[in-house]
This record gives structure tokens, sequence and C-alpha cells, in this order.
């Protein structure tokens, strides 16, 4: 269960940035943990276990959106399941900035989202990043380099 | 360095894999670059809203049925070891 309870919150967020829709989002989650179960014995790097377990998370996702074309976003959901911050204060601000900020990582194209996601909400080391999205680690520098830069000009405006 | 090998080397900076002498160069430019040195902030801005605001979590339900779901797999022989 170790694996679950420490992967599960990445791995679904990882796959609800790819299918938009919480329920495709939790069978994409069932069927990554289902697939590392049966596969854990060929895991040579026990720490290597969380990217292993994204990289299926990510082409579970991949598999779905490939037979749900026509996924839409869904900012509704989205605001209702907004993570918030602390003190009840600034709770009113903190929702905001978490629906604007949510709303710059969905305008994201796909590509970008994915590789942002990863590295910068999930802090997974760039290597990883490269190994999970299945490219070469200067293409995961460059999706990461790229979304940084079109969220930074969305949210803060051109320099 | 200038502007354009600093925006090129940026994502290594940030994460700290230049090498020396490079990050030597890439912390001189910003020193002069009121620029840079905004874009490096601003970065470092999206970088941290995102990773505090950015997260779509499970709630406490749907993990707990998901993970049910998980271990009703009949065929699942490797559950003691998830």
């Amino acid at each position: 269960m170790e694996l679950f309870q420490a992967n599960a919150d990445a791995a679904f967020n990882v796959a609800y940035r790819l299918v938009w829709n919480r329920a495709d989002a939790e069978d994409v989650v069932q069927s990554s943990f289902v697939k590392a179960a049966r596969g854990l014995g060929q895991l040579r790097d026990p720490d290597k276990a969380r990217s292993w377990l994204l990289s299926i998370t990510y082409r579970e996702a991949l598999a779905v959106l490939r037979t749900h074309r026509d996924i839409a976003t869904d900012p509704a959901v989205l605001r209702d399941t907004v993570g918030v911050g602390p003190g009840p204060e600034d709770l009113a601000v903190q929702q905001e900035l978490a629906v604007m900020i949510q709303a710059a990582i969905d305008g994201l194209p796909t590509t970008l989202r994915t590789a942002f996601v990863l590295r910068d909400v999930e802090e997974v080391p760039m290597a990883n990043v490269a190994e999970i999205l299945g490219i070469g680690i200067s293409a995961a520098k460059m999706r990461v380099a790229r979304a940084r830069e079109v969220l930074r000009i969305t949210l803060m405006g051109r320099t | 360095m200038d502007c354009a090998e600093l925006e090129s080397n940026l994502t290594d900076f940030l994460d700290g894999v230049l090498d020396s002498a490079s990050e030597a160069a890439a912390i001189e430019h910003l020193a002069t670059c009121a620029q840079c040195a905004a874009v490096l902030g601003q970065t470092r801005s999206v970088i941290s809203l995102a990773n505090q605001h950015g997260r779509v979590t499970l709630t406490t339900d749907e993990r707990a049925q998901l993970l049910r779901r998980i271990l009703a797999d009949d065929n699942l022989h490797h559950l003691r070891n998830l």
C-alpha cells in the first residue's frame, strides 16, 4: 500500500491534467496501480518506483485520450476541487489565486502541460520527467522552459 | 553571458545544475540586467505558485474508494507489494 499512499495524488494529478474528468482520471489511476502491481517484479531499482508508476499513468491517460477525443475542460469541476491554503483570513485570495493558476495551467498545450505538472507541481526531477514522457532530457527541459515562459507571460504579462 | 544565453540556460540555472563557471557568468549578468533579473524573479514566482496551487487532488472518499477498487481486482497477485 505504500506505493499507493505515496503516489495516488500525483498519479491523479497527472491523469486529470490529461483526461479532464475526475471519473476517467480515477479509472486511469486504478488501471495504473493494477498494472504497476502486476509488473512490480520487473522493477529493478526501487528508487525509480515513482517515475515508473507515473510513466504507466501517463501512458494509460494517453490511451484514454485517444478514445475520448471529445473530452472538454470542465472549469466548474476544477473550481470545486482546487486545493486551498492555510488560514481563513486569506481564503478568498488563496482561492482566487488557485483558480487563476489552475486556469493558466489548463490553457497550456498538452505536451507542455504534462511536463510542467510533473516538474513544477509534482517536483519530479528533470531526468525522470524525460523518462516518464519517453523523450530526451533536452526535449523535457525545452517543454518545461516553454511552459514556464507561457505561464509567466499569462500570469504576469510580458517583461 | 548575454540575455539570449541566460534565457537558454535559465532552466538549468533554476535547477542549480549549471557548471560553476556558467553559474557565475549568469549571476554576473543578472546583477547588471534588470530585465533578465525580472524574468528570473517572475519565473520563480510561477514555479512557486504552481507548486502551491496547481495540484488537483483526490478527496478522502475518492482515495478510499479507489483503493477499494484496486484491491478488488481479482487478478491481482502482487498487492502485498503495493
